[in-house]
């Protein structure tokens, strides 16, 4: 047990107040580095340090908040002296002070934002925390305080820096906004669900507000967090005065909120910026008789995605199955083509069709799967805010998504197997999740309910008692077998699960479908067994949310079983539609191919295209009438009569079509000849690639095999992949002058590397700019961009 | 927040110059609109300075500052704004789901969110304005890399408001500034009101931009 353990709770723990504007009255210049005054005027902070410990702070944080290397700019410190130094001053203020109190790492942002919103790469992120805390163990810390986070992502980052640096108790607070979110989106319970998820030994709220203003916060925050709380704000408001930023509140005003705060059952209280001695030692007069009161224990079952946390056991809850290559040929094509739009799609359809979280299975034998996981969990959370449910069995993968992923995922799955549990459990204790458990084992899967009883009853108590994971994160799975071969089937997971839910008090999770296996019609029996595992307390069903019945059995259960409130949901999904769906025949328009190219219509033109097909063959829909058709369109553009959104969605409306198209002609065994690979890409520094994506589209359509290495992407990672793929033409955008160095760097190295033609576009780019810069044309616009690969790669055209 | 966006602003961002957009991009407008108004979380943040000229010198509060342009700019101002706002990371990570999946809409929401911030400035300014005391004015806003001033002030102006911290607006190691649908400038204050009803598109130095507004 460490010393934190035994010490919270046993009576009010106190932190320490602000350092900077006690810097800052001693004579810290605007702009100056704080952190470097634990080297150059080490008895200052040594002096702030003794106030605050004097005041009757338990807890002394470091003058480390900004000793970052990643945030370090141009100083002539590093961050490994600066953490070192601070931690130093630190302890010997306490050891000077004779009193028992605590030397508490402190660790800020790094001042940049994670990919993908920002630049920072995640693992960069966390070695630079690991050189903080390396150097702050090494001088003497007693514990790490992570402090003023606005992101979930850069939380976990320093967490787990931590975590693999030490077992120093680690505290994280976090600054949120008056609707209760981070900067970053995710609200209250979200960041708790992956804080505690890491394990963290106390959570809490410091910055930003003063403490009336956090009053609303902690009463949120404690509706989730079973850990200890921490509450530091600032004192009062932000006015500036004379340029000056002043913090108005005073010591005893701060001291009777805080009184508050600790009555309502926070264990730990200090102060943030304009708070001094004064104020910590009213804090200490006001709250120091206050006991603690005992932690709310919670037993929730919570995962969690970057912006909100889904809570299993109110209402039942769709995880959608169809991220997943079993069974799927284009899923499968998707997969060794690294296209990974097609799997961002499966998820955005599933979410539009109510999903709730999403598994995430990318398992092929031919392909990476650690590296193909952790893309498709990274891209996938960078434009969803579901939670994910890691499907795998490769524990490298299973592991990178875990570390990437920006929440406390689902984890699917681990069973009774001791082999399995090994490898699995370590990995959910590190990084929090809600374990999927399957009631197989070495001896299979048992016939009788009471048999899959016991095998539950051994995960949960292994769990538990080896792993330290409590029940409340963990899901059996009764497993649905065949009724069609053994007609018991139902029944004896129905009862598996009743029991299971009752004598063990887990969550339980079925796949529905595998029931029907082998009949007709399966969704009538999938619909009904659902509606029936439901009746039995089903919490979570991993479906295709894109069934309609089984959607349908779902919401009307929810309404029978008094889950929606004023059956508003209910009304919501259905009040718009009729029983029987609208004939999908195409409706009579009199609109042609072409109309429906021109005026960018995609369904419109998917069914015209389906119209010729009757009568043409695909090839020659494609050469006489959608390449035609988008001719016209880009022409128009080039004159001006068309504009950027009707040329895009003629294109996407055209891309529909050939998708199609490609279908056809992949059954009949025909292929369309392609017309020469292009790689684009949007330079290292640049996060802004919507010239980029407007290239990727247009060039597509033209039939032109294009790898979009997405933005951000360094010279070295274009080279390679110009000269292992065989490519003869790159095109670059950068939007920024501070990028164009890059957009010439990488053309220099391409050019030293391989043969091939450089396109380059962008906002600053002009020709005589692009002249110099060395590229080999200078696209003014989406449609030049296709001329000149149509000049380059296919010049009989 | 945003239901009266300026929409031809949002056209001249689509290159429609003076024409009108057709039905199918109107409609898309609208609900890129509503988009934006339902995933943005405008944030603002703004220190009041002193203002200093000499020559091309400028000192904005304890911040130095080389540019020829800016001095221009600010001349006759005893004070200024540094300011930054912005919509929030909710817009780039729509942004960066239709770049993916439908670019069209991207483009749309690009332009709408452009417009957007532009829009959220412009009521934070008249805001700040409105706070003056009587007699006193605001010049159109001069953000870094506007004419001669570098964009390596970026990072000392948005460390003065701290910028960070309060509205999460960081840099990457090129100066871009994340969330990208983010401003940070400085806004002179002014007696002399005929002097704050220029565009700011005058102190630009790209004549040939096809979005300059006189």
């Amino acid at each position: 047990m460490n010393f934190f353990a035994e010490l919270a709770g046993s009576r009010m723990l106190f932190f320490d107040g602000g350092m900077g504007t006690l810097l800052q009255d001693a004579g810290l210049k605007p702009g100056e580095l704080p952190e470097s005054w634990n080297i150059s005027h080490p008895e200052t902070v040594l002096s702030v340090h003794r106030q605050y410990l004097e005041a009757g702070a338990d807890f002394i944080t470091t003058n480390t908040f900004g000793a970052n290397p990643l945030k370090l700019h141009g100083s002539p410190y590093t961050a490994q002296q600066l953490t070192e130094a601070g931690v130093r001053l630190a302890r010997q203020a306490v050891e000077q002070s004779g009193k028992k109190a605590f030397v508490a790492l402190d660790i800020g942002p790094t001042g940049k934002l994670l990919k993908p919103l920002g630049d920072l790469a995640f693992e960069t992120a966390v070695d630079g925390y690991k050189e903080m805390v390396k150097a702050g163990v090494r001088a003497g810390a007693d514990c790490c305080i992570i402090e003023t986070m606005s992101d979930t992502s850069e939380m976990k980052a320093a967490v787990l820096a931590v975590k693999e640096t030490c077992s120093l108790p680690v505290f994280v607070t976090m600054v949120f906004d008056e609707r209760g979110r981070l900067l970053t989106g995710a609200n209250i319970p979200a960041a708790v669900a992956l804080l505690e998820g890491l394990g963290v030994d106390a959570i809490g709220l410091n910055c930003g507000f003063g403490p009336e203003q956090m009053l609303p916060l902690v009463d949120e925050l404690q509706k989730c967090c079973s850990t200890p709380i921490l509450v530091s704000p600032n004192a009062g408001l932000p006015v500036v005065v004379n340029g000056q930023t002043m913090y108005n509140v005073a010591p005893d005003e701060f001291a009777a909120v805080m009184a508050q705060i600790a009555e309502k059952g926070v264990w730990m209280v200090g102060g943030c910026c304009g708070t001094t001695p004064a104020h910590i030692a009213a804090e200490v007069e006001a709250c120091r008789k206050i006991s603690p009161r005992p932690l709310p224990v919670y037993h929730r079952t919570v995962v969690s995605s970057g912006s909100c946390a889904v809570v299993l056991g109110d209402n039942p809850v769709v995880i959608g199955e169809r991220i997943n290559p079993t069974g799927k040929k284009r899923f499968k094509q998707a997969l060794r083509d690294g296209d990974i739009d097609y799997i961002l799609n499966e998820g955005v359809r599933q979410q539009d069709c109510g999903a709730d979280i999403l598994d995430v299975n990318v398992g092929l034998p031919e392909i990476n799967e650690a590296e193909m996981m952790e893309k498709v969990v990274s891209e996938l959370q960078g434009i969803l805010d579901l939670p994910l449910q890691i499907d795998t069995t490769n524990m490298q993968a299973m592991e990178a998504a875990l570390r990437i992923y920006n929440g406390k995922p689902m984890i699917n799955s681990v069973n009774g197997k001791q082999e399995v549990m090994r490898e699995v459990f370590p990995l959910a204790k590190k990084y929090g999740g809600v374990v999927v458990a399957l009631t197989i084992d070495e001896t299979g899967i048992p016939e009788t309910a009471e048999g899959r009883l016991a095998i539950a009853e051994k995960i949960v108590r292994t769990a538990e008692e080896e792993y330290g994971i409590s029940r409340d994160n963990l899901i059996v799975d009764a497993l649905t077998m065949t009724v069609s071969s053994s007609p018991d089937a139902a029944d004896v997971t129905l009862k598996a699960l009743s029991m299971i839910r009752q004598k063990l008090e887990v969550k339980t999770i079925l796949g529905v479908s595998n029931i029907s296996f082998g009949l007709p019609r399966r969704e009538i029996i999938n619909s009904a067994f659902f509606l029936l595992a439901l009746q039995a307390g089903l919490d979570a069903a991993i479906i295709n949310p894109a069934s309609e019945p089984m959607m349908q059995s779902l919401y009307a259960y929810r309404v029978l079983a008094q889950k929606d409130a004023q059956c508003t949901q209910y009304i919501e999904r259905y009040s718009q539609t009729t029983a029987a769906p609208a004939s999908t025949a195409p409706a009579a328009s009199g609109m042609t191919l072409e109309d429906a190219v021109r005026r960018g219509l995609k369904e419109e033109t998917v069914q015209q295209t389906r119209t010729a097909l009757e009568s043409a063959q695909p090839l020659d829909i494609i050469n006489d009438r959608l390449i035609p058709a988008l001719d016209i369109v880009g022409k128009g553009f080039e004159k001006g009569t068309i504009f950027l959104p009707q040329l895009l969605m003629s294109a996407e409306a055209a891309g529909a079509a050939f998708d199609l198209l490609k279908e056809v002609m992949q059954a009949s065994g025909t292929e369309q000849q392609k017309r020469g690979k292009v790689v684009i890409a949007t330079v290292k520094g640049d996060i802004h690639d919507i010239g980029k994506n407007i290239v990727r589209v247009l060039l597509d359509n033209y039939g032109f095999e294009v790898i979009d290495l997405g933005k951000d992407v360094p010279p070295e990672v274009i080279v390679d992949t110009v000269v292992r793929e065989n490519v003869r033409l790159v095109g670059l955008s950068a939007l920024m002058t501070t990028t164009v160095p890059s957009m010439e760097e990488t053309i220099r190295q391409l050019k030293a590397a391989v043969d091939c033609k450089v396109m380059v576009g962008g906002a600053v780019l002009t020709q005589e700019y692009a002249d110099q810069i060395g590229a080999d044309y200078y696209a003014t616009d989406a449609m030049s961009s296709v001329h000149y690969a149509l000049q380059v790669l296919s010049p009989e055209t | 927040m945003f239901e009266n966006l300026n929409r031809r602003e949002v056209w001249r961002y689509l290159g429609y110059k003076d024409n009108q957009p057709d039905e199918t991009v109107c409609r898309m407008i609208e609900e890129m609109v509503g988009m934006v108004e339902t995933a943005a979380a405008p944030k603002q943040v703004s220190r009041r300075v002193e203002c200093k000229i000499e020559d091309d010198v400028i000192w904005l509060g304890t911040r130095q500052v080389r540019s020829w342009s800016l001095a221009r700019h600010l001349q006759g101002c005893d004070e200024a704004f540094l300011f930054a706002a912005t919509l929030g990371t909710g817009i780039d990570r729509l942004l960066q789901r239709y770049n993916r999946l439908q670019v069209s809409r991207a483009a749309v929401l690009q332009a709408v969110s452009a417009a957007a911030v532009e829009e959220w400035c412009d009521q934070c300014q008249k805001q700040l304005e409105d706070g003056l005391e009587p007699g006193l004015y605001l010049r159109p806003r001069f953000s870094p890399g506007y004419g001669d001033l570098p964009l390596e002030f970026q990072r000392p102006l948005l460390e003065s408001l701290e910028a960070g911290k309060r509205i999460g607006i960081e840099l990457t190691d090129t100066l871009l500034m994340t969330p990208t649908k983010s401003v940070s400038a400085i806004i002179g204050i002014t007696s002399d009101r005929k002097s704050c009803s220029v565009h700011r598109c005058v102190a630009c130095t790209k004549v040939d931009c096809p979005f300059r507004k006189e």
